[in-house]
């Protein structure tokens, strides 16, 4: 069991979302960074896709152990201090003994997101296939009704299927990511936007609202204007879709996007860059530059290599002290 | 009437039909999703078969390696068979009759929506139970139907300022659309009832009460004045 002291102001319980429901209105949902989120779960034995918490780092979050347990933080660059002395390390797993605390606290340049899982994951209910937090339409989480964690809120935590027996850490996907550029996929209606915009989109810094959440990020800057506007239909939508409403200053949506929409795509994040989304906080600047598919697919399969090499890492026997680190 | 098929980044591919937006295009496209749902093809490939107005996008696993290529061309080879078939038949559906209370606390829009249009309470709900609805796609949010059908004699301009909270089961007529939404939200448009029926239940087997292509009609359970 797994108490909430301070719950900050967004902790909730992720999955890889609720992935096929987009034809009934729902959508995906689950962590906005899915790599850190694997991440976590692998440290500890877990599946990947077995439900851990994504804590908002930018206000301090503690939580009470009432069990012994492995458990392990990844994701932001928060600060993890342990029973109020010990420092935490990000990307390992660390043995918490019953009745010691975890808590994350902001750090510099941390990032919006960190993920903290626990061997054996957390017993919470499953809501159509996923055990993702879906805030806006009250489906998952740790009551099942898209609560977020709440202080005094207790978490089961399900038997661990094997035994783990020392610490080990592995070097962090995300860790030196400070550079804030994101690489991206022309969108369906690029070429509707004027010469300037198109130049702007990718020239420009691109400021992060403080207007933003786990639906949407909105983005400030230089109005983008359509010199072709044509009419847009509703059609289906996803995380990492960049539409431009009337406004012209862009919004990025982010895991918790609704399932449909109608505004014109000036680009498309890739599923190889959606992780760093995790990493822009309110007022932080973002820069867009431009790849093709190709480029894409190879970025994805560099993620895929290095968590490759994580597995390998962990299925290493313990006693020979494997550690690999940054 | 011609398509265009395209990319939507690395995980998504959307057939749309270009021209007026039409039921027999709209039955074509549920025809193809359910081509593209058994087409042993593409399995592995697709997470989600979405469609939209008169548009069918492809949910698609970033980490499959085929070729999008071969996604457009199973697409379109589709939408020509189905431009050979029939499918008004087909795509009837299941036909679900919505009860509503109309007026007064529960649709506290009904009078003034009836003022504009220069007609009484009664001849508006009237017109609003008489077609038969048709769900052109679900989507925005659980259980939210895009229907087609509403007498273009009472299409009516959204609210000039949205309301911060509409209660679930609200009937509303927006522009030239109509609809209910199942749970509570924001919302501009103007309501005119409200219905008890759960358009979205988590419990249910198939959580969404109505999915594409199926029917519905509203009916009056009362008129508050």
């Amino acid at each position: 069991m797994m108490e909430v002291i301070n719950a900050g102001i967004l902790t909730t319980i992720q999955d890889y979302g609720r992935l096929s429901y987009a034809h009934m209105g729902v959508g995906k949902s689950g962590a906005i960074d899915g790599v850190s989120l694997h991440l976590a779960n692998r440290l500890v034995g877990n599946p990947g896709n077995s439900p851990a918490l994504e804590v908002s780092v930018m206000t301090p979050v503690k939580f009470l152990f009432h069990q012994d347990c492995w458990i392990s933080v990844t994701g932001s660059n928060c600060t993890i201090i342990i029973d109020g002395r010990g420092q935490g390390w990000h990307g390992w797993r660390t043995f918490i003994k019953k009745g010691q605390t975890v808590e994350l606290k902001p750090a510099y340049n941390s990032g919006m997101y960190s993920y903290l899982a626990v061997a054996g994951g957390f017993d919470t209910l499953k809501v159509m296939d996923s055990y993702s937090t879906d805030i806006k339409n009250r489906l998952g989480g740790h009551k099942g009704d898209g609560s977020l964690l709440q202080k005094g809120d207790r978490l089961a935590i399900k038997k661990p299927t094997h035994k783990i027996i020392q610490a080990v850490g592995v070097r962090a996907f995300s860790r030196t990511y400070i550079s804030s550029t994101i690489f991206v996929l022309k969108g369906p209606e690029f070429d509707q936007f004027d010469d300037a915009s198109q130049m702007r989109f990718f020239e420009e810094e691109w400021e992060i609202s403080s207007n933003s959440n786990r639906m949407g990020i909105r983005l400030e800057g230089n109005r983008l204007m359509r010199d072709k506007p044509l009419e847009m239909r509703s059609q289906g939508v996803f995380e990492g879709v960049i539409q431009v409403p009337p406004s012209g200053q862009p919004l990025v949506l982010a895991a918790e996007c609704q399932s449909t929409g109608g505004y014109p795509r000036i680009a498309v994040i890739p599923q190889a860059e959606l992780w760093k989304l995790a990493y822009l906080p309110a007022r932080k600047k973002v820069q867009f530059k431009l790849i093709d598919e190709l480029r894409a697919k190879e970025k994805l399969e560099v993620q895929q290599q290095y968590l490759e090499s994580v597995e390998y890492i962990l299925a290493q026997p313990q006693r020979d002290q494997e550690v690999y680190y940054e | 009437m011609s398509i265009e098929i395209y990319s939507v980044g690395d995980r998504g591919i959307t057939l749309s039909v270009c021209g007026e937006v039409s039921l027999a295009d709209q039955q074509k496209i549920w025809w193809v999703g359910e081509q593209i749902a058994s087409s042993d093809t593409l399995k592995g490939l697709i997470i989600d078969i979405v469609p939209g107005m008169n548009n069918l996008t492809l949910f698609l696993n970033p980490y499959y390696t085929g070729s999008r290529v071969e996604v457009s061309q199973v697409l379109e080879k589709f939408w020509k068979a189905a431009n050979e078939l029939d499918l008004t038949e087909k795509f009837k559906g299941k036909l679900v009759e919505i009860p509503v209370t109309y007026g007064g606390e529960k649709g506290p829009d009904l009078l003034e929506v009836a003022k504009i249009h220069g007609i009484s309470a009664k001849a508006l709900v009237q017109k609003h139970t008489a077609p038969i609805y048709t769900v052109y796609f679900v989507g925005f949010m659980p259980g939210f139907v895009y229907l087609g059908g509403l007498d273009p004699s009472i299409h009516t301009d959204r609210r000039a300022t949205p309301r911060l909270k509409i209660p679930a089961g609200s009937v509303g007529i927006g522009g030239s659309q109509t609809g209910v939404y199942p749970g509570e939200s924001p919302g501009g448009w103007q309501i005119i009832g409200n219905t008890e029926t759960s358009f979205f239940d988590v419990n249910r087997e198939i959580p969404s009460l109505f999915l594409p292509g199926d029917q519905l009609r509203f009916v009056a359970k009362d008129v508050l004045l």
